[in-house]
């Protein structure tokens, strides 16, 4: 195993900048939701601060849009076509049967591949459909609030709320993936301190030894 | 400098005379502003002369053009020219002249005026449709302040249409009533002229208004009462403190608000719901090319002609009423509530400055029932009687927020007072069973022997109430063998709006979860009542300008508004923390849950089977993965 620069600075601010607004957001969101239940900042403190944390959401997303794209980095999203499905079936097994059997993951992480099919697939998921969703739905409510006529001309007032809550627990669902899924590097910490420092050390396979970096 | 005794006493004499002088002046107030005046009835010729029925058209006339007065007065016009179409069928309007009104009872009998006059017309001033009969519009009812309502009141039900106007001076002194006349008492009179130096004409007092408005209390003593309209609201317009007042009221030391803020700041009534041609008033007509009219009338202008149609919320609907944003700014003093347009826009201003109802309202009037005098069996909302009387613990009640559509075309929630009517109607002619023919049957010795449960010999509230079925069926026969075709029982609940008892400051619904929660004030049940006459169902009266979100539960005989916003209305006014769909919210739990579960399954299972291999020496694998080599191109296996 070799210590390799995998995650660069701006990747890893986006991320935790990403994960600890989310985290927020999520806190905010359900005191607003259950003000009764749960009561920390209060109701309009946390009406105020979920707000101003969408905006943020909103800035640190497309910042990281924008640097994924200008770095190239997109295509780590992308799915390779021709072999996802084997790819992703492979890692599913992984998964599913591999890991108790101590076997080795299926898809070595690179610096050029540094998710697996799976992963892929979520993010693409996450990223273009859940998080535009939310960013939409919370966007709409916001100027309902603040320009009432919008509430009125929008007609969809009544299902902006549910469809933005139901994005929030589908959120909720999937940090709680995301971060035990973390624990299934090469060591439970492995992938925390690589998202944190940067470096990785990435499995080199013994028949392999010349890697792929780029 | 007083220098001497003989000094000293000349000072002491000049001041004394100073002291006489001013003293002299104490009970008399200043030089009175209306001149004085003879009395004239209706052929120009003083009263003490004729001994005739006072006319304040003619006495009144000679100065202020009367007739312009009366033909432009809302109170006089009994609101017949803009009244919406009657709500029951039996009512010829909705306004006074022609609608029933639940606290009165007695129908109005179509176009019998004077039949109208001697029940309903007990609270009319006088002109309008009331010409008809002989009563002119009274004048001093309002602008006098010791005109005595009840002594009119009395003459209208006696019929003495033409002596209306005359008794109402009953308790200055200047008539004196006997059982069956109407006698001028000339020593009462200043020279033959009305005394204006003792009795004061001048605008409408508030407590004028309270006779038959809202209950008024401008003087120091404890509040200990209130009239049926205050019932109907739970509004008192009052400056006392609550807490200064005679109720019994449960936490009555805490209330150290006033009744009314509005009273507390020494308004009153004329100063919000004031002629639209007082002088120096701006016009509240609003002319699109204009950012501020000039024009004002002269005073002699309005003294000769002063309109009585009252300044309206500025675009001309509802005549009479005045918004709060009128004279208030909403954008100031509202600093610590978020979103304040979005509030704006979804509530009126009374849903958090009218929290409450402080000795409660009334809840239902049971008029399928009457007591030993005649009376409709009353519920009140917050206590268990009338919680005028001492013996009754009120708590107060809060309003119902409800949609209604406001003078500016906007809806926004407002509080109610949710007054639930139950009476008997008879099906040919459909109307309310005559009050007699109810008196007869609940003093009948049948019905009275079959509802004494407890067989004492007399009928209590509770014996009274026809909440059993074959009580309910025992009396409408009885109603028919009185001559009332198809007697049936008909339930109505009647939106009473709330604009009255205004508070600020720490009483004001300040903290948000009152609205956005679960427990919503938006969203809570209404108790309409526990005894409901005959199990019939009620329903709400067809009020235009009100969006019912909710329907009308019933359980056990216990009847409560239940609102259930639908998608229309959510479309309006989808509350955050308040309204949510369960099933998303169990869908989204599940899954978290679901999610939390596997990975905790997952966990321990990674974990186990790293022990039993720490245990069994097997190292994992390492050479299985499928590197960018073996795929060729990126993730491709070959």
């Amino acid at each position: 195993m070799k210590g390799e620069y995998i995650y660069h600075f701006h990747e890893r601010m986006w991320h935790w900048a990403q994960a600890t607004i989310m985290l927020a957001l999520m806190g905010t969101g359900l005191e607003i939701h259950w003000p009764e239940k749960l009561s920390l900042l209060g109701f309009s403190r946390a009406a105020r601060a979920h707000e101003w944390l969408g905006v943020l959401l909103a800035t640190n997303a497309v910042l990281g849009f924008l640097y994924h794209l200008f770095s190239r980095q997109l295509r780590q999203y992308v799915p390779e076509l021709r072999s996802f499905f084997g790819l992703a079936l492979l890692q599913a097994r992984y998964y599913l049967v591999g890991i108790f059997r101590g076997e080795a993951h299926p898809v070595q992480k690179t610096v050029a591949r540094k998710m697996n099919p799976l992963q892929q697939i979520t993010y693409l998921a996450i990223l273009n459909l859940l998080l535009p969703l939310q960013l939409f739905t919370g966007v709409a409510l916001w100027g309902s609030r603040h320009f009432p006529w919008v509430a009125e001309s929008l007609r969809t007032l009544p299902y902006l709320g549910p469809a933005h809550m139901m994005g929030a627990w589908l959120f909720m669902a999937f940090t709680i993936l995301h971060i035990y899924l973390a624990t299934t590097g090469h060591t439970v910490v492995s992938n925390f301190q690589a998202m944190i420092t940067g470096y990785e050390d990435l499995e080199v396979v013994a028949s392999h030894p010349k890697e792929t970096t780029r | 400098m007083i220098t001497n005794a003989r000094g000293f006493w000349k000072v002491a004499a000049l001041l004394l005379c100073f002291a006489v002088l001013t003293v002299s002046d104490f009970g008399v107030t200043a030089e009175p502003i209306h001149p004085s005046f003879v009395l004239l009835d209706a052929a120009g010729t003083d009263v003490l002369t004729s001994g005739a029925p006072l006319s304040q058209s003619k006495t009144c006339g000679g100065c202020h053009d009367t007739d312009f007065i009366a033909r432009h007065s809302a109170h006089a016009r009994a609101d017949g020219d803009s009244a919406p179409p009657p709500l029951r069928t039996w009512e010829n309007a909705s306004a006074w002249f022609g609608g029933w009104d639940p606290l009165v009872y007695e129908l109005a009998p179509g176009t019998d005026l004077k039949a109208w006059l001697t029940s309903y017309g007990q609270r009319h001033v006088g002109g309008g449709p009331a010409r008809g009969a002989g009563v002119e519009l009274d004048c001093m009812l309002c602008h006098l302040s010791e005109a005595s309502l009840s002594a009119r009141q009395e003459a209208l039900r006696d019929a003495a249409f033409e002596w209306a106007s005359t008794a109402t001076l009953s308790d200055t002194g200047l008539v004196e009533v006997t059982e069956d006349a109407f006698a001028w008492n000339a020593t009462a009179f200043s020279q033959g002229r009305f005394p204006v130096e003792r009795l004061r004409l001048s605008r409408p007092t508030s407590e004028r208004c309270g006779q038959c408005h809202q209950h008024v209390h401008r003087d120091s003593s404890p509040l200990d009462t209130w009239n049926a309209e205050s019932a109907r609201s739970g509004a008192i317009f009052s400056s006392q403190p609550v807490r200064d007042s005679a109720f019994n009221l449960a936490n009555k030391e805490r209330l150290s608000r006033a009744f009314d803020v509005h009273a507390e700041r020494l308004l009153e009534c004329a100063d919000c719901h004031h002629s639209r041609t007082r002088a120096g008033s701006v016009s509240d007509v609003a002319l699109r090319h204009l950012r501020f009219d000039p024009r004002r009338p002269a005073l002699h202008e309005v003294l000769r002609r002063p309109s009585h149609e009252l300044a309206s919320s500025g675009n001309g609907q509802e005549a009479g009423l005045r918004r709060c944003t009128n004279c208030h700014d909403p954008s100031e003093g509202h600093e610590e509530l978020p979103s304040p347009s979005r509030h704006f826009s979804a509530l009126a201003c009374e849903s958090c400055h009218i929290p409450e109802a402080v000795i409660g309202a009334l809840s239902h009037i049971d008029w399928t029932a009457l007591d030993a005098d005649g009376e409709p069996l009353r519920s009140y909302r917050g206590s268990s009687s009338n919680p005028i009387d001492a013996m009754v613990l009120a708590r107060g009640t809060e309003p119902t927020l409800l949609l209604r559509r406001m003078s500016d075309g906007q809806r926004r929630y407002a509080p109610h007072n949710l007054l639930t009517t139950s009476y008997w109607v008879t099906a040919s002619p459909l109307r309310p069973v005559s009050r007699e023919a109810l008196m007869r049957v609940f003093q009948s010795e049948t019905l009275q022997h079959a509802l004494d449960a407890d067989a004492d010999g007399r009928l209590s509230s509770e014996e009274r109430r026809l909440t059993n079925p074959q009580r309910a069926r025992l009396v409408a026969e009885l109603l028919e063998a009185e001559g009332v075709e198809k007697p049936t029982i008909v339930s109505e609940v009647e939106a009473v709006e709330m604009h009255h008892g205004v508070t600020e400051g720490a009483f004001v619904v300040s903290d948000c979860t009152e609205c956005h929660s679960s427990k919503s004030r938006l969203r809570r049940p209404t108790l309409l009542t526990t005894q409901l006459p005959g199990g019939v169902a009620p329903h709400f009266v067809d009020d235009a300008a009100l969006e019912l979100q909710g329907s009308i539960e019933i359980e056990g005989g216990v009847a409560r508004f239940v609102p259930a916003p639908d998608a229309q209305s959510m479309r309006h006014s989808y509350v955050w923390g308040a309204d949510r769909i369960s099933w998303i919210d169990w869908l989204g739990i599940s899954a978290v849950t679901l999610v939390l579960l596997l990975a905790v399954t997952h966990g321990l299972g990674r974990f186990l089977s790293r022990r039993k291999h720490a245990v069994e020496g097997i190292t994992p694998h390492a050479d299985k993965s499928i590197t960018d080599e073996e795929t060729g191109k990126e993730g491709s296996p070959r």
